[in-house]
């Protein structure tokens, strides 16, 4: 997707023996880790996944059960629930990040020490932690003291109860999202923007397209590799993510904001339901293998179409 | 005359984009000094400014254990992703393997980065419990390092792959071993991207909740997990809950504008080599 297609092939191919010896050592430590760390806790969390546990029960897992911890999830409506909110709060924020951040990094791509200093300040949401930009905005949003329902009053609108309403509430999620990511969409369209030669720029002005079709027809087709990477980043982030749901609105009200990372969080940590969350992560994880491998598609796709 | 006025116009809108956006701080910081009657007003000002809400936040013994669990857990994490990424990134940069297993080898880095971590999280909490580690600065270093070793070769394995083979065969002619190209020759011409690697995985390790949130309770919570535990909607506890949100994102703040060379090139890395 991003890296697979550099030029160089590697090095020289090594003869020594030592050599070799000495490449081996310097991948084990690394090796080790992600065998421990990541190979081992997958290959458990599909053994549990087939197997019975709740940890209210018993300290211990207890036996082999075939599909049934899958079927438990697929019946469960809050799964389908969480899927349909996770899906929404996906789709809607990352287009509203597309469309910002395309149109800051436009507004902001000269050198000058203004656009600089407007990127530096832009780009704190991103940084800070996920659960803070929450916590900032459950303060934003409080409907006694927050700043966006006076801002609202201000105007004649009686703003809602924005985290104890069903459909505010997703709204409210989709907010904090955007503001903490169209910054990163930013940054890389930014960075795709300073890799197109100017001169096409100008080359299209100087025929006489205006500063608008200049930007449509000849820098937005160039961008479509760098689009279809914030995308599949955005996406796979945002669809991920548990910290903004779990400070924001903790799932609530009711089941109406859960997402299915949350979900399968309260499932497995809350509820202790080990093994039926195990199983709902192995869905999850074909979800997100199926939309990795679309986009890849749409990134081929798009390549194809601009070249 | 009339690009004057553009100009102008320009750079009114985008003071007034920065603005806009960045409000949300300033309402943070603004009710950091509020009073818990300020909350019950509209008023985007404190009107009872107090310093009580600090004082009651670093009072608590927590917020002394969030501080040091948080710092323990950043540097360890730091200093390891950067010293295994690098080493594997260069063996595997060096092995001269086939060009679709450097692919295969990718792909898998880049699964580690974006799959549900949900999936691992609830078999490691098993694991730490079983380890004993369970609810220790440690248990969350394991959980962050298995993200972002992974993370730190992808990475330094890309930067090695950049780099011109001149060098190191002159190197080689001249008698050099590996061991000792790798060290005077390869390491000094990768120095920025070990810094990118190295910001990258304090920010990740700095702001990341899940895995702390499952591998730590009461005993040993990180500053992450504490920020996210002012779940009280009475009203009354607003305003420690922003001054410990303050807390967390000051050094974070400083430590990006700092080093905002090497984040920004981190974050667009995908974009610039894709």
């Amino acid at each position: 997707m991003t890296t697979g297609r550099s030029r160089r092939r590697a090095a020289s191919p090594l003869t020594t023996r030592p050599d070799r010896f000495f490449l081996w050592v310097c991948l084990a430590p690394a090796l080790l880790a992600v065998i421990a760390l990541q190979v081992y806790p997958l290959a458990n969390a599909s053994l549990l996944s087939f197997r019975e546990w709740s940890l209210t029960n018993s300290t211990e897992p207890g036996d082999f059960i075939g599909w049934a911890n899958y079927a438990k999830v697929l019946a469960d409506p809050v799964f389908w629930g969480a899927a349909r909110t996770s899906l929404i709060i996906t789709v809607c924020g990352v287009a509203l990040q597309l469309v910002f951040g395309t149109g800051l990094a436009a507004l902001l791509r000269k050198g000058r020490a203004l656009h600089r200093t407007a990127r530096a300040i832009l780009l704190l949401p991103m940084v800070i932690a996920p659960v803070a930009a929450a916590n900032i905005w459950r303060l934003m949003f409080n409907s006694r003291s927050g700043s966006v329902n006076a801002m609202l009053a201000s105007v004649g609108v009686t703003g809602p109860e924005w985290l104890a309403d069903p459909f505010w509430s997703i709204v409210a999620i989709i907010v904090v999202d955007t503001w903490q990511w169209t910054p990163f969409v930013m940054l890389v369209v930014s960075s795709a923007m300073l890799s197109i030669p100017q001169e096409l720029v100008e080359a299209a002005s100087v025929d006489g397209a205006g500063r608008w079709r200049a930007f449509r027809s000849v820098e937005l087709p160039m961008l479509t590799g760098a689009f279809a990477l914030v995308v599949t980043f955005r996406s796979l982030d945002s669809l991920l993510q548990l910290d903004t749901v779990y400070t924001l609105t903790q799932g609530g009200p009711g089941y109406s904001s859960y997402t299915l990372t949350y979900y399968l969080y309260a499932l497995g940590l809350r509820n202790f339901e080990i093994s039926s969350s195990a199983a709902g992560s192995w869905l999850f994880m074909i979800i997100v293998a199926v939309i990795i491998v679309m986009m890849f598609r749409l990134d081929r796709a798009s390549r194809e179409v601009s070249s | 005359m009339n690009k004057r006025i553009v100009g102008a116009m320009m750079t009114a809108l985008i003071v007034i984009v920065v603005i806009v956006w960045s409000f949300p701080f300033f309402e943070l910081i603004s009710a950091s000094f509020k009073s818990p009657a300020d909350f019950f007003s509209s008023s985007f000002l404190p009107e009872h400014p107090t310093t009580e809400n600090f004082a009651e936040i670093f009072s608590d013994p927590k917020t002394g254990v969030m501080l040091r669990n948080s710092l323990i857990i950043v540097t360890i994490t730091t200093i390891v992703s950067v010293l295994l990424g690098t080493l594997s990134g260069y063996a595997l940069a060096r092995l001269g393997l086939r060009p679709w297993v450097i692919g295969a080898v990718i792909f898998v880095l880049l699964f580690f980065r974006f799959y549900p971590r949900i999936a691992m999280v609830i078999p490691f909490f098993v694991m730490m419990r079983d380890w004993g580690l369970f609810d220790t600065p440690f248990a969350v270093v394991l959980g962050h390092l298995s993200i972002t070793i992974p993370f730190a070769t992808w990475l330094m394995l890309i930067a090695f792959r950049g780099l011109p083979n001149e060098i190191d065969e002159a190197g080689a002619i001249d008698g050099a071993t590996l061991p000792q190209r790798f060290l005077h020759l390869t390491l000094p011409m990768v120095g920025s991207s070990m810094a990118t690697a190295g910001v990258l995985t304090a920010v990740l390790s700095w702001n990341e909740f899940l895995i702390a949130q499952s591998l730590t309770r009461s005993n040993n919570p990180v500053l992450s997990t504490g920020v996210a535990s002012f779940i009280t909607d009475a009203g009354v506890k607003y305003g420690s809950m922003a001054a410990l949100s303050l807390i967390i994102c000051l050094p974070i703040v400083i430590f990006a504008l700092l080093m905002q060379r090497h984040y920004v090139a981190g974050m667009t890395m995908g974009a610039v080599k894709g």
